[in-house]
């Protein structure tokens, strides 16, 4: 084997070891990803509170999300009841329940929820079709059909039944916030300003509840372990759900805590973790079966050719030839079998090959020369007959102790 | 001892690393043909050429080409004798058996075109009288790959008429310490060298050469080399016939350097690279590539398949 052919196998090997070493690499890298990476969106994940999966937004979307958040979190902070956030936030309110339903962050009842909560102009009766619960429905009947007398003093017990009723999550948050808007303009129509103030400032703690503490809380938790170095500690200590406000508070100018998102400095996987999974053990598998290849193509190309190749000799061919010459070819199709012969090469070609593989075979050394006497020298004598079929015993000898 | 063993024992003091270009002089001397080397000066070619012509006790002569060359300088001329008052034939350089053609391409077409009729005729025809050359009869012709300016390049059916074309390069690191530490016993050795066998005995083992036996595959191989030159993608101008007459009269000399009285394939392999190169014109677009004639028919003896029973 030339020093080029040794350097060209030892180049090849290097490069088929560190092709599949780097596959395998990216696909722990992968594997210790898996919780982050999650689609092709080149996204971070977070669980969903309604159905404990995972949702996803990129570094993007989750700058925009924060700051709209921020925004909205000023204005929301000041007012107390809902006609004063619906006049001063009603764009920002939808701005952010579209990002939080892009990001699946919320459902589309949230989604709703925040629609009645910031707009004005919905009807009646598109309010009292969001509602599907019968009891609901009975609550809301009896106080549209009673007088203000009668309103009034039903209300207290029903409001109480509905807050109940949303509180034991018998009713969605949907059915709640179309309730109680269309028992704020019910009380509104009977010149009911203090019930109409109560359920205005219920709408708006709501509100609050849906844009600030639930998911802005969960969003931060999430950007502080992915930005661990670079979110505030503040937000790491907050749980789900238990976004405490702070009226009182002198800093009224925002009660979140927004982390500084740097945009990623290194890219992640843009490629599906399954694709991921299965082009590496794919590649993985071609690069082992080039392997086995290359260190058995010998073998390999022999299988092909008694696969696809019509066989050199059939019997009949053999019953016309000259002993040394029919000897010769068994021996050849025996040894193909462990050294490939090429059909471009000659018999000391060949010799040379099976001298290469198998070592000095003596038997095989002098049955080529008979056979070449014999074939390109037409010569036949009963020595040369007797001495190739001497030698192809002691080649089958050979081969069977080489085995 | 075969011929071969014997010529390159002879040689290997003077003509260091020299055994492939030995080889190939020796097979195409006994195959009568002629030969085209091609190499930069300085690597003796004409040592080379003078050495095989002492080792068969052979005329040599050497021409320098140049392109005022008159087809007359090399072939001869009448001249007239004042003394006698009559044309004397004065016969030219090629009235010798082996002929050292230096920088062939220096030569103008004509001149080039009357030496390549000679080689091929063996025989010259002066002022209406023909004369036979010299028995044996060989051409060694040198030329310079590297050289464009001032040259006239040999036309394809020209160098058809050769029967091989040998690229010989610079020797190995070794042999050129060699050749510099001993240059004295080299150039005493070159000088004193004796022939191994006789003109007359070189003209019976050419006669030899002739009866080598071919087998009828033999030629069928050959037949599919030759033609796979000519359907080969990168070749614009394949072999020709006598592109694997070549093969086959080489391939007989060089079984008969081995001391067989047959040919084998691999004879025809051995040659076949010097037997074809100089005939296979590539396309151009291939030729820009890198594709050279001699990785064309080494893809070629790579794919054509050897006889079978």
């Amino acid at each position: 084997m030339s020093k080029r052919t040794k350097s060209l196998q030892f180049t090849m090997i290097t490069m088929m070891i560190l092709l599949i070493s780097t596959l395998n690499l990216s696909l722990i890298i992968a594997s210790a990803e898996m919780s982050n990476i999650y689609d092709d969106k080149h996204t971070i994940g977070f669980p969903n509170v309604s159905t404990n999966q995972t949702i996803n937004i990129s570094a993007e979307e989750l700058r925009a999300l924060l700051s709209s958040l921020k925004d909205l979190s000023n204005i929301t902070s000041s007012c107390r009841d809902i006609e004063c956030v619906r006049s001063s936030a009603s764009n920002q309110i939808n701005n952010v329940s579209t990002r939080l339903l892009k990001a699946e962050a919320i459902g589309g009842d949230e989604y709703q929820a925040l629609k009645i909560l910031s707009q004005e102009n919905t009807s009646l009766q598109d309010l009292y079709d969001l509602i599907g619960n019968p009891e609901l429905k009975k609550i809301i009947n009896n106080l549209s059909a009673s007088d203000l007398e009668k309103f009034k003093e039903l209300f207290p017990q029903y409001y109480s039944r509905i807050n109940e009723l949303y509180m034991s999550g018998r009713i969605s948050i949907k059915e709640y916030v179309a309730a109680l808007e269309l028992l704020r303009r019910i009380a509104l129509e009977r010149n009911s300003s203090d019930i109409a103030n109560t359920l205005s400032t219920r709408e708006a703690e709501v509100l609050r509840e849906l844009i600030e503490g639930k998911y802005s809380n969960l969003l931060l938790e999430y950007v502080s372990r992915f930005m661990s170095g670079t979110a505030s500690s503040s937000s790491q200590d907050r749980s789900m759900g238990s976004f405490s406000r702070d009226y009182s508070s002198s800093n009224k100018s925002s009660l979140i805590q927004i982390p500084t998102v740097a945009p990623f400095s290194i890219s992640l996987p843009r490629i599906p973790l399954r694709d991921l999974i299965t082009a590496s053990v794919i590649i993985g598998a071609l690069g082992i079966g080039a392997l086995i290849f290359f260190f058995n193509k010998d073998h390999i190309y022999s299988l092909i050719d008694r696969l696809t190749k019509p066989r050199i000799f059939t019997r009949k061919d053999f019953e016309n030839m000259p002993p040394p010459i029919r000897l010769y070819w068994i021996a050849v199709s025996i040894l193909s079998r462990k050294v490939y012969r090429e059909d471009s090469y000659t018999h000391r070609e060949y010799l040379n090959k099976v001298y290469e593989k198998l070592g000095f075979l003596r038997s095989f050394t002098n049955l080529t020369k008979i056979y070449e006497l014999s074939r390109f020298g037409a010569q036949s004598t009963p020595e040369l007959d007797q001495e190739a079929v001497k030698n192809f015993d002691e080649l089958r000898r050979d081969v069977k102790i080489k085995k | 001892m075969s011929l071969l063993k014997k010529i390159l024992e002879a040689t290997s003091d003077i003509l260091i690393e020299r055994e492939k270009e030995i080889t190939l002089i020796v097979a195409s001397l006994l195959s009568m043909g002629h030969v085209l080397m091609e190499g930069v000066p300085g690597i003796a070619k004409t040592l080379t050429a003078k050495t095989i012509a002492s080792l068969f006790d052979l005329e040599f002569r050497r021409i320098q080409m140049t392109p005022d060359l008159l087809p007359s300088d090399i072939l001869g001329a009448y001249v007239y004798d004042q003394r006698t008052g009559e044309f004397k034939l004065r016969k030219g350089p090629i009235f010798t058996n082996i002929l050292l053609a230096d920088e062939i391409n220096r030569a103008s077409p004509r001149t080039q075109s009357a030496l390549l009729e000679a080689m091929q005729e063996r025989q010259v025809t002066i002022e209406g009288t023909t004369f036979k050359l010299e028995e044996p009869f060989m051409v060694i012709a040198t030329q310079n790959p590297i050289e464009f300016e001032g040259v006239f390049p040999l036309p394809e059916a020209q160098l058809d008429r050769f029967l091989v074309k040998i690229v010989s390069t610079y020797p190995s690191t070794e042999g050129f310490i060699k050749i510099l530490s001993k240059i004295d016993e080299i150039e005493e050795r070159a000088r004193s060298l004796k022939p191994i066998i006789s003109r007359s005995t070189l003209l019976e083992v050419i006669n030899e050469v002739k009866k080598v036996r071919v087998d009828e595959s033999i030629f069928g191989y050959v037949a599919s080399i030759v033609e796979a030159t000519r359907t080969h993608p990168a070749v614009r101008l394949g072999g020709s016939p006598r592109a694997g007459i070549a093969i086959i009269k080489l391939a007989k000399a060089f079984a008969y350097l081995d001391n067989r009285n047959y040919v084998i394939p691999d004879d025809v392999k051995s040659v076949a690279k010097p037997a074809l190169i100089h005939r296979i014109i590539l396309r151009s677009e291939y030729e820009i590539e890198g594709v050279t004639p001699e990785s064309i028919v080494d893809q070629i003896l790579s794919k054509v398949p050897t006889p079978k029973p």
